[in-house]
């Protein structure tokens, strides 16, 4: 008996093991390399990522304590392996994903040329709850909207991947798809052993030189790439914290900042230095009190103003949650249609819209079966299961979908696909879901081989999200379709790891904690939450008329 | 450097300061009370009861419209809660700490993690002392406690934090602090002796006790001394008793006692020109240009002048230029 | 008809104001009815004037950075209005049931929806239902439309028309009676308000009948009042002689509250007029002014058109200082030729 065993759920797709309880071959590497281990040797080498976890300040912080309890970000040593094909397709499904979602919304504050054509309802858009009537006619540099995206994807019971949702305003996360390798690669190096997984680490070399190129001309050098977060008790500001130090670029504050005639200025001890591009992690309605929410105290008023003229960059630009309102979220493959021409490479999740009076009856009619959603929402408030939930709350649900239709989709519950997860000193399979980071340059759109696989870390539970119980895992993408393809030599991805390997397993793992530490010593702790929604169960049953996404 | 960045370190800089000093006063007050040729308390408020020192500490620090109204009379239980563990009243020892860890709450990852554990740790223990258990025992050992945290963190600071601007901001605030404080010791000195003077028959007021030079002037300047750690540095330098002149001189004009006000304004001015890279010669601002302007007033004075210009208006003004020196500084730097 | 028009506002606050930042939507429009040849926006103290093109309109905005305790802003326009409106209800002929056609209400969707400020109450089917019971024993009901009005057949313009009448007869204008913060469901209980209240009522029930409407704000010419009713004479002879007696009103309103500092900014002290424009049959937007009961003519000066008057506020701003503070508006239009 090794250390990991076919531990599959019936009925579910296993991401490391197939129908007849054998490893995947692009798994079977990995396999080998976790049979061959000692629970104990596993557990060390856990206790040692969560040390190290905890001295980078990759935390959450229960709020209310003073002294403040932190406890690691739980993450799961067992990667999950995508076979390098697999990754391409889904690579140019999220590219033509994202091309199609920037024309749409540069569409729709300019020509609305999807509209007049009824390609896409011009009510669902001017009713949503992003969408910002106020930046019609205003061209962001380059023309592009959405420069950074985070998209949701699930794997159904026969393995097929869909996209849940894009995340198109300041999606967070991206920092535990770094940290996670950088912290599997120091710890557990032997895991990576003729494995060649690609590396991930050109992420924020990219973000930074998109973000860069956003500068407006003036004819300078080099360009003021400032960060802005709301602030220390913001859910996320570890994340702020750890980009703008490995991007190399100031985190500011809305009150780091002011604007004169139109011009944004970071107040500094050598007086206001120019900003050029701000990476805002702040949403469109608290960036400036004179735009948007008059009584928001975070913002820098004429901040927009400075924006439309020119002055300053915004990645992500303003109103770019139109398109990831979940009912706009249905048209998404008309989109790609529309503007490429081309068949949808990744299919949505098929969804009712209660809008549409012959869905809202079937959605009223199901509501046990149905997981419903409000569109505006993000982080999985305003969200029903059916199948989990009591009659009073789907009376509850039921009164605010017929009093709102416009507020809410509806979705059958889809089986996660799952993987297997080291909990209580054994392999247990747990649901699990994806977000890859796409990245939207003047050059064109560029993603990093790799992902944030979340984990539903209760038993039988399809909630990944970080403060429910999820953890996560790190996502290897392979150079080959096969584990079994490759070999020793080709590991030129990793370098660095040529000597660790050859170190034994607690010298290697000191070292690690020690560079680890060097590294990230000021990070600080920090509640990280992502805005994720839970999915989802089984029985799709699909009715006609549904929107299917890709058919 | 964000201004909101050098805003924390300068008030962290100040506040662990002002902690500090307030800790000396109290205890150095707290015990010359009670070997002193005045009444240690008094409570009955038809008489003047100016020379109790708590009044002259209240007079001092600008607290009394803030004590006189919660808690009436000038007690030792009252005075001590009052300038400890009142967390309303925003100068308690309390308070400042709490701010000092506020501020560095908010530039963790510019400083060295042992100086927010440093602050942190120490607040904790804070947190715990009760009025009861400070009289209890030594009032001193709470005292000593504030202090060592003080040189703690400062030590700490010392040794971690790199030659950046990060730690000139923390001294400008710490040095712009500690030269006013001296500043305003003198001034306490200045207000023990003073009712006793004005309130008394001047014709029954003998010049023997009260005078410069008399046994009380140099009680008083002895608990000055003390309360600055200063008594022991100055006896070396000084085997030929306290004479006034030369007490100011080694506070006010020296250069050689680190809590001296030249000292302290040296300091403050090195830093500042660090910061903005200005020549000595030429001021980069109003903040340096104060700073230029008190340094000379102070290389050119003698103790003497001072002493018969008045403490009192000497220590007043030096309090008021520097904080003349923080207010431009906060809008030079931090607020423009 | 052409004028020229000043409209000066000024702050003055009890202690400094550091840093003031405000947007003024004030430039007359240029449209088919209107020209604005001319515009010039001053602060004192003085600050850059900057400008862009929103949908509804240019948007002005400034920002004062040193301390103040007084801004005044000074706008002045010329303008050219055109009559044109003698033959707009002949292109409203056509029935409201042009309304009901689920491709009309796709185009114009924005002006259907309900806002933050134009919560589509029921309540306010009953000023649709009065007005089309106005049409129906109306025997001055302009040309066209003999016989029973039927819902739905009568054609669009009449039925506007007497919507308009409708509210201005059942809602009392009250100077100073709410402010920017009153919500339409309290300005329907209470059946009185000002010129935004009654801009806000009629969208409200427009839109309740699917028809599209849009908020304007501008400037209303009432020095010359008889000059003015007499084109609106042309325009419905039988029915003006009832409305012209009513003095023309616009708001002159009372310094407001601020919501203060950072957080609220200057209030919306505005003594612009607003009425709405609603979309006939023929693709043409027509101006109706609630307030005064009579369809926009070339005395009205518009400004801007928006979903409601949240988008379209005269001036809006924020500033760092004290929360009090007082506002003087005075606007002058005059007639030029």
């Amino acid at each position: 008996m090794g250390l990991l065993n076919d531990c599959r759920i019936p009925g579910h797709f296993d991401e490391m093991f197939d129908d007849d309880g054998q490893p995947r071959p692009h798994c079977a590497r990995l396999c080998e390399r976790l049979g061959e281990m000692s629970p104990n040797d596993f557990v060390s080498r856990r206790h040692l990522a969560e040390l190290s976890l905890v001295h980078q300040g990759v935390t959450f912080t229960v709020y209310g304590d003073e002294r403040g309890i932190e406890k690691p970000w739980p993450f799961d040593l067992a990667p999950r392996v995508v076979p390098g094909a697999e990754w391409d397709r889904l690579e140019r499904g999220l590219k033509q994903r994202l091309t199609a979602l920037n024309l749409f919304l540069y569409d729709i504050y300019h020509d609305q040329k999807i509209l007049h054509d009824g390609v896409v309802p011009r009510d669902l858009v001017v009713s949503a709850a992003h969408f910002r009537r106020a930046m019609i006619g205003f061209r962001p540099p380059d023309g592009i909207y959405v420069h950074i995206c985070g998209t949701d994807l699930i794997r159904d019971d026969r393995g097929d991947y869909r996209v849940l949702e894009d995340n198109l305003r300041t999606p967070s996360g991206v920092c535990y798809l770094l940290q996670n390798r950088t912290i599997l690669k120091r710890i557990f190096p032997v895991l990576f052993r003729d494995i060649s997984v690609r590396p991930v680490d050109s992420y924020t070399t990219q973000l930074l030189e998109n973000l860069r190129r956003l500068a407006p001309d003036r004819g300078r050098a080099e360009p003021n790439v400032v960060l802005l977060t709301p602030g220390v008790y913001n859910s996320a500001y570890y994340e702020h914290s750890f980009l703008a130090q490995q991007l190399g670029i100031e985190l500011v504050e809305g009150r780091d900042l002011f604007t004169h005639d139109a011009v944004v200025y970071m107040k500094t001890t050598r007086g206001p230095q120019q900003v050029d591009v701000i990476y805002r992690r702040v949403d469109d309605d608290f960036l400036d009190p004179l735009a948007f929410r008059s009584n928001s105290m975070l913002g820098v008023p004429g901040l927009v103003n400075a924006y439309r003229a020119g002055n300053v960059a915004l990645a992500n630009a303003i109103g770019t949650g139109v398109a990831d309102d979940k009912a706009v979220y249905v048209y998404v493959p008309r989109m790609i249609e529309y503007y490429l021409g081309e068949e949808p490479l990744l299919p949505n999740v098929e969804t009712y819209l209660a809008s549409d009076p012959a869905h809202l009856s079937y959605i009223l009619a199901n509501l046990d079966r149905l997981v419903i959603k409000a569109t505006n929402e993000s982080g999985g408030y305003g969200m029903l299961i059916g199948p989990q939930s009591s009659a009073e709350e789907r009376e509850e649900f039921a009164k605010r979908i017929s009093a709102a239709p416009r507020g809410y989709i509806a979705q059958p519950l889809i089986h996660l696909s799952t993987a297997p997860t080291f909990i209580d000193g054994e392999f247990q399979s747990r649901h699990i879901d994806m977000r890859p980071y796409i990245l939207c340059g003047p050059d064109g759109i560029t993603l990093v081989p790799g992902a944030l696989t979340r984990v539903a870390l209760r038993k039988g539970s399809y909630v990944v999200n970080s403060s429910q119980g999820g953890g996560s895992k790190d996502t290897w993408v392979l150079t080959t379709d096969s584990m079994s393809q490759s070999m020793p030599g080709m590991t030129q991805s990793m370098p660095g790891m040529s000597q660790s390997m050859e170190t034994s397993p607690g010298g290697v793992a000191a070292q690690a904690m020690g560079a680890l530490n060097q590294a990230m010593a000021r990070m600080q702790p920090a509640l990280s939450s992502l805005e994720m929604d839970a999915p989802h169960v089984a029985d799709a049953h699909p009715i006609p008329g549904a929107y299917r996404g890709n058919q | 450097m964000l201004s909101r960045h050098a805003d924390a370190c300068y008030w962290i800089g100040r506040c662990v300061e002002r902690a500090e000093a307030t800790a000396r006063a109290l205890d150095v007050h707290y015990h010359a009370a009670l070997e002193s040729l005045l009444p240690a308390s008094v409570d009955d408020p038809e008489d003047s009861g100016a020379l109790s020192p708590w009044k002259a500490v209240l007079a001092v620090t600008g607290s009394a419209h803030a004590f006189e109204p919660r808690y009436k009379l000038a007690s030792d239980r009252n005075v001590l809660q009052f300038f400890v563990l009142d967390r309303e009243n925003s100068n308690s020892i309390f308070s400042i700490w709490s701010a000092a860890r506020e501020n560095a709450r908010t530039v963790r990852e510019m400083i060295a993690s042992e100086m927010w554990e440093c602050l942190n740790v120490s607040y904790l223990q804070l947190q715990e002392w009760t009025l009861d258990r400070v009289l209890d025992g030594s009032p001193h050992e709470f005292f000593q406690s504030v202090q060592n945290a003080s040189h703690l963190f400062q030590g700490v600071l010392d040794r971690t934090l790199l030659f950046d601007e990060t730690r000139d901001w923390l001294d400008v605030g710490r040095f712009l602090e500690r030269g006013g404080q001296t500043a305003r010791l003198l001034d306490i000195k200045y207000h023990q002796l003073l009712p006793a003077t004005r309130s008394a028959d001047p014709g029954s007021v003998s010049p023997e006790t009260y005078g410069i030079g008399g046994p009380l002037d140099i009680q008083g300047w002895i608990a000055v001394l003390r309360s600055v750690s200063a008594f022991e540095m100055f006896r070396k330098r000084h085997r030929d008793g306290f004479r006034p002149p030369a007490i100011v001189e080694f506070l006010v004009l020296g250069p050689a006692f680190p809590a001296s006000i030249r000292h302290c304004v040296d300091r403050v001015g090195q830093c500042l020109q660090r910061i903005s890279g200005s020549a000595s010669e030429e001021p980069a601002g109003e903040s340096e240009r104060l700073i230029g302007r008190l340094q000379a007033d102070l290389t050119y004075a003698r103790p003497e002048e001072i002493i018969i210009g008045g403490l009192h208006e000497f220590a007043l003004d030096v309090q008021s230029r520097c904080a003349q020196i923080g207010s431009a500084i906060t809008h030079e730097y931090f607020s423009y | 008809m052409k004028f020229q028009i000043l409209h000066v506002t000024r702050y003055v606050y009890p202690s400094p104001v550091r840093a003031s930042y405000n947007e003024v939507r004030i430039m007359p429009a240029t449209d088919d009815r209107q020209i604005c040849h001319s515009f010039e926006l001053a602060t004192t103290p003085a600050a850059k004037v900057l400008s862009y093109e929103s949908v509804n309109g240019r948007v002005h905005h400034f920002d004062v950075r040193a301390a103040h305790t007084e801004l005044k802003v000074e706008g002045l326009s010329q303008v050219i209005t055109q009559p044109g409106t003698a033959e707009w209800l002949a292109r409203a002929r056509a029935p409201l049931t042009f309304y009901q056609d689920p491709t009309v209400q796709q185009r114009y969707a924005e002006y259907l929806q309900p806002t933050p400020q134009v919560p589509l109450r029921s309540e306010v089917d009953d000023f649709a239902a009065t007005a089309r019971q106005r049409l129906s024993n109306d025997d001055g009901a302009p040309a066209g439309g003999a016989g029973p009005w039927e819902r739905d057949v009568a054609p669009a313009g009449a039925f506007l028309l007497a919507l308009t009448r409708t509210l201005q007869s059942e809602l009392s204008y009250t100077r100073g009676a709410t402010t920017v913060d009153t919500s339409l469901e309290q300005v329907l209980e209470h059946r009185s308000g000002v010129c935004q209240d009654f801009a806000h009522v009629m969208l409200a029930a427009c839109r309740r009948q699917q028809i599209p409407a849009r908020y304007v704000s501008g400037y209303l010419f009432t020095g010359d009042t008889e000059a003015i009713r007499a084109s609106d004479e042309t325009i419905s002879p039988s029915a003006s002689a009832s409305f012209a007696a009513s003095p023309a009103v616009t708001d002159e309103e009372a310094p407001r509250e601020s919501l203060g500092g950072w957080s609220g900014g200057p209030a919306n002290g505005d003594a612009m007029h607003a009425w709405v424009e609603c979309l006939l049959p023929c693709g043409q937007w027509q101006g109706f002014d609630p307030t005064n009961g009579v369809v926009v003519d070339e005395s009205y000066v518009k400004a801007q058109a928006g979903l409601d008057y949240g988008e379209v506020s005269p001036f809006k701003g924020v500033y760092d200082g004290p929360l009090d503070h007082w506002l003087e508006v005075s606007v002058r239009v005059t007639r030029q030729s």
